[in-house]
């Protein structure tokens, strides 16, 4: 789980990440992570889901979402705009991190699969942006003009798979999505939120949950009391009820 | 903790599951009793998870007659499953009965994603006592390509001295290994291996292998 630092550049920023009920059962550790760096006017912002069956996929999702995060902030202060990243720069932002998860798999001794993670993030400058997604999670867009854009997850046919970053096919899986105006608020999920934060079939934010959420944390003074709120909300018991899966929500809402 | 926050389970998931039951003459007497006990039991089971009860959603064929295969209880979602009271007589159209399934099953994950719901793998229950009446290898044909490519996994169970396990096998891609004995007349096992096995399907998710129990309280072990 990466530090959510205050933003200073128009956005505030607020993440958690908290285990689920089965992997506490099983003595599992968190394998969700999130991160987010700010660059000039722009905002990066990743969610990372790691695979239960994978060994270390708990290193693989704080390691993708960190590095990845870097590497994209990193271009945009090297003077990349949003289209350049959805022209290219994007996938190799991508392929590097992937690179370097093979090579830190290599010096344990281990394969790139177990560390398998998916991958749901946003890069947002001040009027156009750009979802980057792989596998499922949610990333939402609260738009100017009051609509929602959704990159949706893809699993394949099946609710109870999905695509990883560590997947040989992994650059026919990633996808793009522009967000083509300027936002209010943006949301990335992992799919332990999904079924109370989105509306059936994920056609919106589900609102009961999050319009109570983003109005609290709109209200809070400090960035880490808010997060400390919002973990504990996630954590809340009503949750098991619901599903048994690691939880990470990740509000960037304009200041 | 954030106060006024809504906490409810929006999610529309289904894990499909098709029994495809022989009610053949040989079947009749104790072990269609058991056989009726056991579906019974499974009702009663799926109903007690509440999970389990919205999410798994049930179809029962049966074949016997002459050389039929029917509906025995249409799609429905675990909570508003009633088991059926098989009577056994007649033959044993496996083939038919499968094709039946197998049709059944695209139908299902079609309303499925007009629907915009999810689901997971149909599992399909092919248990048999003897030896098939009709042509059933086109069927057992298809239900290896339907299996092969992912459509599907399916579960032959073959029960008492008289099943024919060759047979059986061609109906899986794992061949006679995909195969289980059942032990005795042991259907009360078997289908509390079943629901406990859906109760774990219906709640997976993505990167989690499904941890299933074993099958030896029910099969015998292969040798």
């Amino acid at each position: 789980m990466a530090a959510t630092d205050q933003a200073d550049n128009g956005w505030r920023v607020f993440g958690a990440s908290v285990v689920g009920k089965s992997h506490l059962d099983k003595g599992l550790p968190c394998q969700d992570a999130h991160a987010h760096v700010s660059a000039g006017e722009s905002l990066v912002a990743v969610v990372c889901d790691g695979a239960g069956s994978a060994r270390h996929s708990e290193l693989g999702a704080q390691f993708v979402a960190t590095t990845l995060a870097q590497a994209l902030a990193r271009r945009l202060e090297q003077g990349a705009g949003i289209a350049q990243l959805h022209d290219g720069m994007l996938m190799d932002c991508v392929a590097q991190v992937r690179g370097a998860l093979e090579e830190l798999a290599d010096n344990h001794g281990a394969v790139l699969d177990d560390y398998a993670t998916t991958v749901v993030g946003v890069v947002m400058g001040p009027s156009v942006g750009v979802f980057f997604h792989l596998g499922d999670g949610v990333g939402v867009a609260q738009l100017e003009n009051g609509s929602e854009l959704i990159s949706l997850p893809a699993n394949g046919e099946y609710a109870n798979e999905t695509y990883f970053l560590s997947g040989e096919r992994w650059r026919d899986q990633l996808r793009l999505l522009p967000i083509p105006r300027g936002v209010r608020g943006l949301v990335l999920m992992s799919d332990g939120c999904m079924p109370f934060a989105m509306s059936k079939h994920n056609a919106a934010l589900y609102a009961p949950f999050m319009s109570a959420v983003q109005n609290y944390l709109r209200g809070v003074d400090d960035v880490a009391a808010g997060n400390h709120a919002l973990a504990q909300t996630l954590l809340d018991p009503r949750t098991h009820q619901i599903t048994g899966d690691d939880k990470t929500l990740l509000l960037a809402l304009r200041a | 903790m954030i106060p006024d926050v809504a906490l409810v389970d929006n999610t529309e998931q289904r894990t499909p599951l098709v029994l495809v039951l022989d009610c053949s003459g040989s079947m009749a007497g104790e072990p269609v009793d058991l056989l009726n006990e056991g579906l019974a039991l499974l009702e009663q089971e799926l109903k007690h998870d509440v999970i389990a009860a919205k999410r798994v959603r049930i179809l029962v064929i049966q074949y016997g007659e002459h050389d039929e295969a029917m509906v025995a209880r249409n799609w429905c979602d675990a909570m508003d499953f009633t088991a059926p009271r098989l009577e056994a007589n007649g033959t044993t159209p496996t083939g038919a009965a499968v094709e039946l399934a197998l049709a059944e099953i695209e139908q299902e994950k079609l309303r499925f994603r007009q629907a915009g719901v999810a689901y997971t793998r149909p599992w399909l229950f092919l248990m048999s006592d003897g030896e098939p009446t009709d042509r059933w290898q086109h069927g057992a044909e298809q239900a290896r390509a339907a299996e092969q490519a992912n459509k599907v996994a399916i579960f032959p169970i073959a029960v008492g001295e008289g099943a024919n396990l060759d047979m059986l096998g061609q109906f899986s891609s794992r061949g006679e290994r995909g195969v289980k004995q059942l032990k005795g007349l042991q259907f009360r096992e078997l289908f509390l291996w079943l629901s406990a096995s859906m109760q774990v399907v219906s709640q997976s998710r993505p990167g989690a292998q499904a941890q299933l129990a074993s099958t030896d309280g029910w099969s015998v072990v292969p040798t």
